[in-house]
């Protein structure tokens, strides 16, 4: 068949565009397109809607202007400064060493083609017209330049992310203002950008739906007051770092639906001109609030504060939907009570390091929220059993629940909480010393449209709850990282029980060895993602039965199992042919699997 | 030439081949083209389908026949007894076992689907075709979709080393 063109002959311009589409905005599979033949290549390059460029690098803006110049149907591009252009570009010399390795690589060569170009091809001469800038002062990082070509070369851009392009300055952007009038998404999070920048913006992009200015140093008030007078009724979410436009932006856009405050420094009367004039506020994200602690006399005024802010937002934004508080570290059990009792719409509820909450705040969330779904309780140290108890009455609709560092919730809590939230899908506990079987198996009784468990160091968890688990539940995803009774026995139960398993996570499990390995193998065929570092007692023998079964394995982590050898290494990488990413021990990879998989090997230590 | 049978409305398709295919009219218009067409009253006589020959045609109407709403018709008693659910597993399935077919007739199957306008069976086709491009080489890609390989070698390397400016 080799040689006859099948599919260009058979299919048009439009139905081949049609069927492309059908890849995905996945990079690594465009690119693999663009490269199968030159009509390809032309139907991604006029097509390709999205890419990450990077903004480091001496020829950042070169690379900006290349790409662009390649890619006029960008809608959604993101600029970042954690990425250089200098990986990417290389001297000619060096890269014409390369290239000889690359043409060394047989054509058919299973290596799969997104990986090849890591060893292959890196590394291109740029065209030698580049030269660093003529003022002899060289950029390193993406000016207005780059910025400039991409808004000139993408008119089309709907949506654009600046994060941290510090050398981007207001004429940056008011380049963008006039060319890219269908904007409607713009992030440029810990950029130095003036208020003309912002005030062109406002006049230009009217479509402008979307704005992050967290961390943007150089713009005032009279910059917001600018561009919320242009756009302010379009703008429908905001992220605010400082706070001092918070009330004029609150009087210009009635509109907006998601608002995230970082650092209040307004004042009550921001988050009351808030609660007054965003009525239709879905999302509200309020974080760090206890900054506050310096500008008041003492902690309890402060608190009063906190209580009369939330009170105004909770009498004012009765649509909200979503509501996280970080780092609150006033926040009372009063302030949550006036929220619950008036948002009863509430859906999703996050609650990240505020120690002063107690028990009371969340049984009014129990009492007066009926259509919760997501509950995150992070950090919340004096939270107490009983309060669940109201929740599994009140809320359930639950459908996920969070519990991180919550030290004192144990089986009770999810005894209460499994009897009432019938339809729970995800249930995540990290570091719940006080959760143990009793838990499990209520939730294995009561919850059975569970599919993604998560038991981090929750160390009181033995075979016994897991065996309920597997006979109750259809579990997806289970992460049993550090609870450290379980055996193999619990394994086998698991593997009998749960054989739609795609993810498991079993590290640091140090009384589990090959016995558990191999009945997962024989049990759960579809595992995808599976993570066995820190196991010790695991062995090649293990190994061999596990990856016998598991053939659709993508990744696998295998750091610090310390009777893992080469051999078992190679057994994985030979096995697996679906293998993406394999996390291992450098001194454990034998030179001939590092010829057959050096793409997928990786050999960082993640932290566990 | 819409005929009767059982109650039910025929439709009379035509391939350029001369080949005449009666269907219910509820199969045929599971192609919006067609429906266009019956709704428009320009399907009095049988429907010619340029363009689309007898075989791909046939493999057409298999695919409709088995995918329209059983409402009352003959799979009625099955499906009062048969979960949607797993109906809908049941036509997963057998959707898998169509598509088993070689590359040339899936591409035909692609233009037929477009241009009778079959969401359902240009999204499977479609799929089929591109779910050979994730997880292959690049070898494997041109084979499976005989594509041609027309860059030179030269050229190839440059876009490799193109690819390298964005990220993911």
């Amino acid at each position: 068949m080799k040689g006859a063109d099948l599919i260009n002959v058979a299919l048009p311009e439009e139905l081949l565009e049609d069927v492309l589409r059908r890849v995905g905005g996945e990079k690594l599979d465009l690119d693999a397109c663009a490269l199968v033949c030159r009509r390809w290549r032309r139907l991604d390059r006029a097509t390709r809607r999205s890419a990450k460029l990077p903004a480091s690098g001496v020829h950042a803006d070169e690379v900006v202007g290349l790409f662009v110049e390649r890619f006029p149907a960008l809608a959604d591009v993101s600029i970042d400064e954690r990425l250089s252009a200098d990986a990417a570009v290389v001297s000619a010399p060096a890269s014409r060493s390369r290239r000889h390795v690359i043409s060394s690589i047989p054509s058919g060569s299973r290596s799969r083609m997104s990986r090849v170009p890591r060893f292959a091809g890196i590394l291109f001469p740029l065209p030698s017209e580049q030269t660093p800038s003529a003022d002899g002062i060289e950029s390193f990082c993406l000016t207005d330049v780059g910025l400039t070509s991409l808004a000139r070369g993408c008119k089309g851009l709907e949506k654009l992310s600046l994060v941290w392009c510090s050398a981007i300055s207001s004429s940056g952007l008011v380049r963008v203002a006039e060319n890219c009038k269908k904007l409607a998404s713009l992030d440029i999070q810990a950029c130095y950008i003036g208020d003309p920048g912002l005030v062109a913006i406002g006049e230009g992009c009217n479509l402008l739906n979307n704005l992050s200015l967290r961390f943007v140093e150089g713009a005032t008030d009279e910059g917001l007051i600018g561009l919320i007078k242009s756009c302010g009724q379009s703008l429908l979410s905001l992220e605010l770092v400082k706070n001092e436009g918070v009330i004029s932006i609150a009087k210009g856009c009635h509109f907006l639906k998601n608002l995230k405050l970082q650092c209040i420094g307004a004042g009550d009367e921001a988050l009351e001109a808030i609660g007054s004039c965003c009525s239709l506020l879905e999302i509200l994200s309020l974080n760090n609030f206890e900054r506050f602690t310096d500008r008041s006399p003492d902690g309890l005024l402060t608190s009063f504060w906190i209580c009369r802010s939330l009170s105004s937002i909770a009498k004012g934004c009765k649509n909200l939907t979503d509501l996280v508080l970080n780092d609150c570290l006033l926040l009372t059990d009063r302030s949550l009570e006036f929220v619950a009792r008036s948002c009863k719409k509430i859906a999703r509820l996050k609650i990240n390091g505020c120690q002063n909450m107690e028990t009371a705040a969340l049984e009014h969330i129990g009492r007066w929220c009926p259509g919760l779904l997501e509950l995150s309780l992070i950090y919340c140290p004096r939270v107490r059993d009983t309060a669940f108890l109201e929740l599994g009455k009140g809320c359930t609709l639950l459908q996920s629940l969070y519990l991180v560092d919550c030290s004192r919730i144990g089986d009770d809590a999810m005894c209460h909480i499994a009897q009432g939230c019938k339809y729970l899908k995800e249930i995540s506990i990290r570091r719940g010393y006080e959760v143990g079987d009793k838990a499990l198996i209520s939730i294995a009784e009561n919850c059975k449209l569970l599919k993604e468990l998560t038991l981090q160091f929750c160390e009181r968890v033995s075979d016994t709850g897991l065996a309920a688990i597997a006979e109750g539940c259809s579990l997806q995803k289970l992460n049993l990282c550090g609870c450290q009774l379980i055996t193999d026995n619990g394994l086998a139960a698991i593997a009998r029980g749960c054989g739609d398993l795609v993810f498991l996570d079993i590290s640091v499990l140090p009384m589990t060895g090959d016995m558990g390995l191999a009945e997962i193998g024989q049990g759960c065929p579809q595992i995808k993602d599976i993570a066995l570092s820190h196991c010790p007692g695991v062995t090649d023998v293990g190994l061999g039965h596990l990856v016998r079964g598991c053939l659709q394995l993508q990744s696998c982590q295998l750091v610090y199992c310390k009777r893992v050898t080469s051999t078992g290494v190679a057994t994985v990488v030979s096995s697996c042919s679906r293998l993406k990413k394999l996390l291992v021990e450098e001194a454990k990879v034998s030179e001939r699997t590092r010829r057959r998989a050096g793409p997928i090997l990786s050999f960082l230590c993640s932290g566990l | 030439m819409a005929t009767r049978e059982a109650g039910k409305k025929m439709i009379m398709l035509k391939s350029p081949d001369g080949m005449e295919f009666e269907v219910e009219e509820a199969v045929a218009m599971e192609s919006q083209t067609i429906r266009k067409m019956i709704e428009d009253d320009c399907a009095d006589t049988a429907i010619l389908i340029p363009n689309i020959n007898s075989k791909i045609l046939s493999r057409v109407i298999e695919y409709c026949n088995k995918h329209v709403p059983t409402t009352g018709a003959t799979g009625a008693a099955a499906s009062d007894t048969v979960a949607p659910a797993a109906l809908a597993e049941d036509l997963k399935i057998w959707d898998a076992e169509f598509i088993k077919v070689n590359r040339a007739t899936r591409f035909d199957l692609i233009q037929a689907a477009s241009y009778l306008n079959i969401k359902g069976l240009l999204d499977l086709t479609s799929q089929t075709t591109i779910d050979t491009i994730s997880d292959n080489s690049l070898e494997e890609i041109r084979s499976f979709l005989s594509t041609k390989n027309d860059y030179l070698p030269e050229e190839e390397q440059t876009i490799r080393r193109e690819n390298q400016w964005a990220f993911q």
